[in-house]
């Protein structure tokens, strides 16, 4: 099992980086790990659109897209999550001594019909080479029939396409309606105490969506919001952490909001775990984890895996201005979790709704919650 | 009730009493003859259905293997030459981007087990290398698990798996039939290695579709690209589409998806077009095993007509009873034919049963030649398919029906019971009848000679000709045999009282005699016909083979056993032993499939310089100036190519390269036994510059004088033990081997021809001697001994068994002539010189009447025991 735990020990990191956006900057320029793998440092000149391709010689990357989608006729609405994952077994300079892949790409896709509460999604994995590729040089990444591209490199329009158990295929347009964010320091994110655990993480917060849904045959016109974010590192889960919750909240007043803890196994909160607030002209606001709290109100257990999930939390911040605030996040549909069919990798990612204090529907939300099926400590 | 509603009812109801108190009492009360009667239909059709079903296996077995994993493929992509690359699969990839396909890169290799069997190499398997990662996503594409099932259950993921070095899976049956332990180390031979794989389970990413008897093994691709030195490249894509996305439509959009992208390097083929492919390159041998088993099944159903019309003659006062007591002509006719449906119904059902045994044998038989001459099968792909059980079953009740018609006629004709008392009892075919059919049967023989054949899908041809003035010659000898039946007594004038009265029987024959003659002739005449196939190919290829094996020494992969086998020898392992110091002279030759002008033949590369330092070719016509091979883009062809693709030396011809069109000029042709796709030879370094590869798959050495040839051998032997290294002699004995082998379905089918025209002379004698009783009884009374009538029985039954011999072994032999000359030639393409087994033929000669005398005597014996009033 050692080997299977080496893979998806390092997609396990890019499902959690997508929630490890930690703060702290390393004042050591480290440019590469142990095992040669480089790793972000501080200064780095990000170079678009090189730097939404590929970057092979970290260990780890990933592109993540969640997003909410409406269909005018017939009025329908949809939740869906699209990610692609890279995962290098070897650094670039070390020569492979067997047949294992260099890279190994995961991705993981999922729709949920909000009206229904239908939910599909799939796994795939495929080594680098003729089934799947990622560009170093510009935004172009495909795992079987699913891509993701870069339609124009100064509006940074993109397009992705995929489908679901050879069904609900979408292709969707995504176009900027703010600019790109940098988490972290200048976009270097530290992930825990260990100087080389961080990640340049970029990340679009509100795309307009539009396109076609094929839904059993049905074409159906869409449009709506996503978020998306990029994630390159080359680092690994702390010893003590389980797992994770991780959200992104799209609100109606043209503002974002992004918030992880970090689950430890004492059960405590971790330190890295952070809140960024980022307004409606794209700057950022960081909350650390002793300024916020997660509290899970509402409990889902898998008839699958057995986990209980917290699918309904509330997040309460004290904002740097001194102001105190809360919301809540909710979902009717709580059986949106991803079962890995190949990686035996289990985690909640759903789709809900965020409400103010008064109970009013203020924004969409993406999900993540991970470590509660087992803890992701030793297997990830 | 109406009057003429009871007038319709009258004849069903009659027909009804007719059937249960004519047919079915008559089974009851001969149930051991009626039983009998059924086994050999059920044998002739056993054998007509075990050919079919075996037939049907091998075209599935053509593309079944990558089943196991990918389910079944609607779309396939080859290369026109040689193999594809990763490269290719991307740009399927990519056409294909857009839709819901799955695609499976595969290499296949063929390695045999290299532990534990006396005979190198032990059973050989398919080793078929697919990306383990991709299926298991098509998989899960598909709402299958590759992980909580077969995965988990043996505690391993796909990644566990990816990570091991040199694991291999098989299929359960295989697994279980070595008895394999999960982590045993296996040796193969793989190429020209001996490879140590390990056993990792059973197949981790196995398609719910799967066909569970396909043996095969499996790896990850790129872990068997790279222990076989095969990096980066494919044998074939499979192209599989989610089930609710088949519709033709859809079908349709992918091919075109395809071709709009075809490099012009790819063969793109519809399943239907694929298992075409299989069909196609078979079709001479599968035309020629049915049309031999439906042999078996004709002679059968002369046992069946023989068997009716025994019973009708036997029958003729209850039947002119019937007629006295109102029983239509039309009602009596209908019951005869009705009881031969019925022979030919539960006949064919007990055939359906015994082919379930059968099959096995054939299929044993038909894979070992397949493999041998086309591509690898084991046998995997038979299955009791219903549409071929039921044909074969329909068949069976038609036949009968056909072969009870005449008899049912005779029997409609009996007259009344007064008219009857005045006629003979014996049935009444005339000896103008025969003349007749003669004279039309040679009609048909001239016209079928003249007939053109049928272009075959394969390039060949059907010889519908050969096939029509075969059977008519058997029509045309029989009509020419049974007249002279009556001659019999008056050649043989014997004082023995046995003899004479044995011959007796001749005087009148009745029909039974001749059908009974006519079994055996066709018997023996199919025998006969297919010694001298035999005997006349055994011949040609022997002294073919003299010519052609001229080296001491021949070398080639232990794996490389069967036709589809590319297991290549490196360059650097030929030219070491091209270099070895006892070697004096020596060449390569490597084998590729080819495309050429939409059909699957062989590419050929020859080291033309050793052609001309040791000229071995056996040329068909004149010899070429070999060194135009060189000079001026020269080719060989064999005598198949130029059959199949008409082209002559002169003509120029151009294929599909990996580096592009490529112009030829044929410069000669080549005889060769080898294969009946045909090649096309070329300088081995035209194939190096468009391959860009040296493989070989054979090495011919020459020792310098006075080196001793076993030392070198068992030197050799022992450096490389995944190489075969034959002497000479070793290598004639094995394609010997290989010959028989080949021809061993036919010795079986012919074994089963002569055993029913055997048991249709007992049949003959069995029912003549006991519609005789009466007279025998009186034999007996007036002092004959139980053993002179039973000398009589022998004498009658060496009558018919020696005339059988007499008109069957010319009609072998013009069958036979008819074999080589028409159906060999346009079906395979081989030019064979005719070669007279006599010695076989006398020992056939010799079987067949110690064979009818020995159960004639035994009959007889048996016959005159029994009491006069004793029923069968």
């Amino acid at each position: 099992m050692k080997s299977s735990i080496r893979i998806i020990k390092r997609f396990s990191v890019g499902l959690g980086l997508s929630i490890l956006l930690l703060p702290f900057v390393s004042s050591e320029p480290l440019t590469h790990e142990k095992e040669g793998y480089s790793i972000p440092f501080l200064g780095y000149d990000f170079v678009f659109p090189r730097d939404h391709g590929s970057h092979p010689d970290f260990r780890t990357e990933w592109w993540y897209i969640t997003g909410h989608l409406e269909s005018e006729s017939p009025k329908r609405s949809f939740g869906f999550q699209i990610t692609f994952f890279r995962s290098a077994t070897l650094p670039e300079n070390e020569e492979s001594q067997d047949s294992m892949p260099r890279q190994i790409f995961m991705a993981h896709a999922a729709i949920l019909d909000k009206d229904t509460g239908i939910y599909t999604h799939e796994e795939r994995f495929n080594r680098e080479g003729w089934n799947a590729y990622t560009d170093t040089q510009t935004l172009d990444i495909a795992n079987g029939n699913w891509r993701l591209q870069l339609l124009d490199t100064k509006s940074e329009e993109m397009e992705v396409s995929f489908s679901i158990k050879a069904n609900n295929r979408q292709t969707l347009t995504l176009a900027p309606l703010k600019p790109k964010v940098f988490f972290g320091d200048k976009g270097v994110s530290r992930k825990g105490e260990n100087p080389t655990a961080k990640s340049y993480y970029i990340t679009f917060p509100r795309l307009r969506v539009s396109g076609t849904l094929i839904d059993s045959q049905e074409e159906l016109e869409v449009t709506g919001v996503a978020w998306m974010d990029h994630e390159i590192s080359s680092s690994q889960l702390s010893q003590g952490q389980i797992g994770w919750n991780w959200t992104s909240l799209i609100m109606d007043d043209g503002t974002e909001m992004m918030a992880y803890v970090m689950r430890r196994e004492d059960g405590q909160v971790d330190p890295f775990s952070t809140l960024y607030l980022i307004d409606a002209t794209g700057k950022l606001t960081r909350i650390d984890s002793d300024a916020f709290s997660w509290d899970p109100k509402t409990y889902w257990k898998s008839d699958d895996t057995g986990a209980n999930y917290p699918v309904g939390y509330e997040i309460r911040w004290t904002h740097p201005n001194g102001e105190k605030r809360s919301l809540s996040v909710r979902t009717p549909h709580p059986n949106q979790e991803i079962i890995g069919s190949i990686g035996d990798f289990c985690y909640w990612e759903g789709a809900g709704t965020a409400y103010d204090e008064s109970g009013n529907a203020i924004g969409k939300a993406y999900t993540e919650l991970t470590g509660y099926n087992e803890s992701l400590y030793g297997k990830f | 009730m109406p009057e003429s509603r009871k007038g319709d009812r009258f004849p069903l109801v009659l027909l009804r009493t007719m059937v249960s108190r004519v047919i079915l009492r008559r089974w009851r009360m001969q149930a051991l003859k009626t039983l009998g009667l059924l086994s050999i239909v059920a044998l002739g059709v056993s054998v007509f259905l075990s050919i079919g079903l075996t037939n049907r296996a091998s075209i599935k077995s053509f593309q079944s293997f990558t089943e196991l994993v990918a389910g079944e493929s609607q779309f396939s992509v080859r290369s026109t030459i040689d193999t594809l690359d990763m490269e290719d699969a991307a740009v399927v990839r990519r056409s294909l981007q857009d839709t819901e396909a799955s695609l499976f890169p595969t290499l296949e290799l063929i390695v045999g087990l290299a532990d534990g069997y006396v005979e190198r190499p032990g059973p050989i398997y398919k080793l078929i290398g697919v990306d383990l990662l991709a299926s298991a996503s098509h998989l899960s594409k598909i709402g299958q698990s590759s992980s909580s099932e077969s995965v988990s259950a043996e505690g391993k993921n796909v990644f566990d798996h990816l990570s091991e070095q040199n694991v291999f899976f098989a299929s359960a049956n295989v697994a279980a039939n070595h008895n394999w332990q999960r982590g045993q180390t296996v040796p193969f031979f793989m190429g020209e290695s001996v490879v140590d794989l390990k056993f990792s389970g059973s197949i981790p990413i196995q398609s719910e579709s799967a066909d569970d008897a396909i043996s095969a093994l499996v790896m990850d691709l790129f872990a068997l690209a790279k222990i076989a030195e095969r990096s980066d490249e494919i044998d074939r894509i499979e192209i599989v589409l989610p089930e609710d996305q088949r519709s033709t439509t859809n079908l349709s959009r992918i091919e075109s998806l395809l071709e709009e992208n075809n490099p012009g390097h790819w063969i793109v083929e519809s399943q239907s077009a694929r298992q075409q492919s299989g069909a196609v390159m078979t079709l001479a041998l599968r035309s020629n095993l049915r049309a031999l088993s439906a042999l078996s099944l004709i002679v059968a159903l002369l046992l069946v007509f023989q068997a009716l019309d025994s019973s009708v003659s036997r029958r003729k006062s209850e039947m002119a009873t019937l007629r006295s007591l109102g029983v239509s002509p039309r009602t009596i006719q209908q019951t005869w034919i009705i009881e031969a449906a019925l022979i030919g119904a539960v006949g064919g059902m007990m055939g359906i049963g015994l082919g379930s045994i059968t099959s096995r044998f054939s299929a044993a038989m038909v894979n070992d030649t397949v493999s041998t001459l086309y591509y690898f099968t084991n046998g995997s792909g038979l299955s009791y398919e219903p549409i071929e059980i039921f044909f074969a079953w329909i068949v069976s009740i038609a036949s009968c029906i056909i072969a009870g018609w005449f008899p049912a006629r005779a029997a409609a004709r009996t007259p009344p019971t007064q008219l009857l008392k005045s006629k003979s009892q014996y049935s009444e075919y005339k000896q103008s009848a025969y003349v007749k059919l003669f004279f039309a049967s040679a009609l048909v023989a001239i016209v079928a000679y003249l007939c053109p054949p049928l272009p075959a899908a394969n390039g060949h041809a059907i010889p519908i000709g050969g096939y029509i003035l075969a059977l008519a010659l058997i029509a045309l000898v029989i009509g020419m045999a049974c007249p002279s039946l009556e001659f019999l007594p008056r050649i043989f004038r014997s004082q023995s009282p046995s003899v004479k009265i044995g011959l007796s029987r001749f005087r009148k024959p009745v029909a039974r005699h001749r059908l009974a003659l006519g079994s055996v002739i066709i018997a023996v005449g199919m025998t006969s016909a297919m010694m001298l196939l035999i005997g006349s190919f055994e011949r040609t290829v022997t002294a073919w083979m003299s010519q052609v094996i001229q080296a001491d020494v021949y070398i080639r992969s232990t794996s490389a056993a069967t036709a589809s086998a590319s297991n290549p020898i490196r360059k650097e392992t030929y030219d070491s032993l091209l270099k070895d110091p006892v070697v004096v002279d020596g060449g390569t030759i490597s084998c590729f499939d080819l495309r050429f002008r939409g059909q699957d033949t062989l590419l050929l590369g020859f080291d033309a310089g050793y052609l001309m330092r040791k000229p071995h070719i056996s040329w068909i016509g004149s010899t070429p100036d070999l060194n135009r091979m060189l000079t001026e883009n020269g080719a060989i062809i064999n005598e198949s190519f130029k059959e199949r693709f008409d082209v002559e030396i002169g003509d120029p011809i151009s294929i599909e390269t990996p580096i592009g069109e490529r112009a030829l000029s044929i410069i000669g042709i080549q005889s060769d036994f080898g294969n009946e796709r045909g090649s096309i030879g070329v300088d081995k370094t035209f194939i190096s510059d468009w391959m860009g590869h040296e493989r070989a798959q054979g090495l011919a050495l020459h020792l310098a004088e006075g080196a001793d040839l076993r030392v070198a051998i068992q030197e050799w032997q022992e450096r490389y033990p995944a190489l075969d290294v034959f002497s000479n002699r070793l290598l004639r004995e094995q394609a010997l081997k290989v010959f028989n082998q080949t021809f061993a379905i036919t010795y079986a089918l012919e074994m089963i021809g002569l055993f029913i025209s055997v048991a249709s002379l007992a049949a003959m004698l069995f029912s003549s001697l006991l519609e005789r009783r009466g007279e025998i009884g009186a034999l007996r009374r007036i002092g004959m001994s139980r053993k002179a009538l039973s000398q009589a029985a022998s004498a009658e039954g060496l009558g018919i068994s020696g005339l059988g011999i007499l008109y069957g072994i010319p009609l072998g032999l013009a069958q036979g002539w008819v074999l080589i000359r028409i159906v060999n030639k346009q079906s395979f393409g081989w030019s064979l010189s005719i070669s007279v087994p006599w010695i076989e033929l006398l020992l056939l000669a010799i079987a067949v009447l110690a064979t009818g005398a020995l159960i004639s005597k035994r009959i007889g014996w048996w016959n005159s025991g029994l009491r006069i009033e004793q029923e069968e």
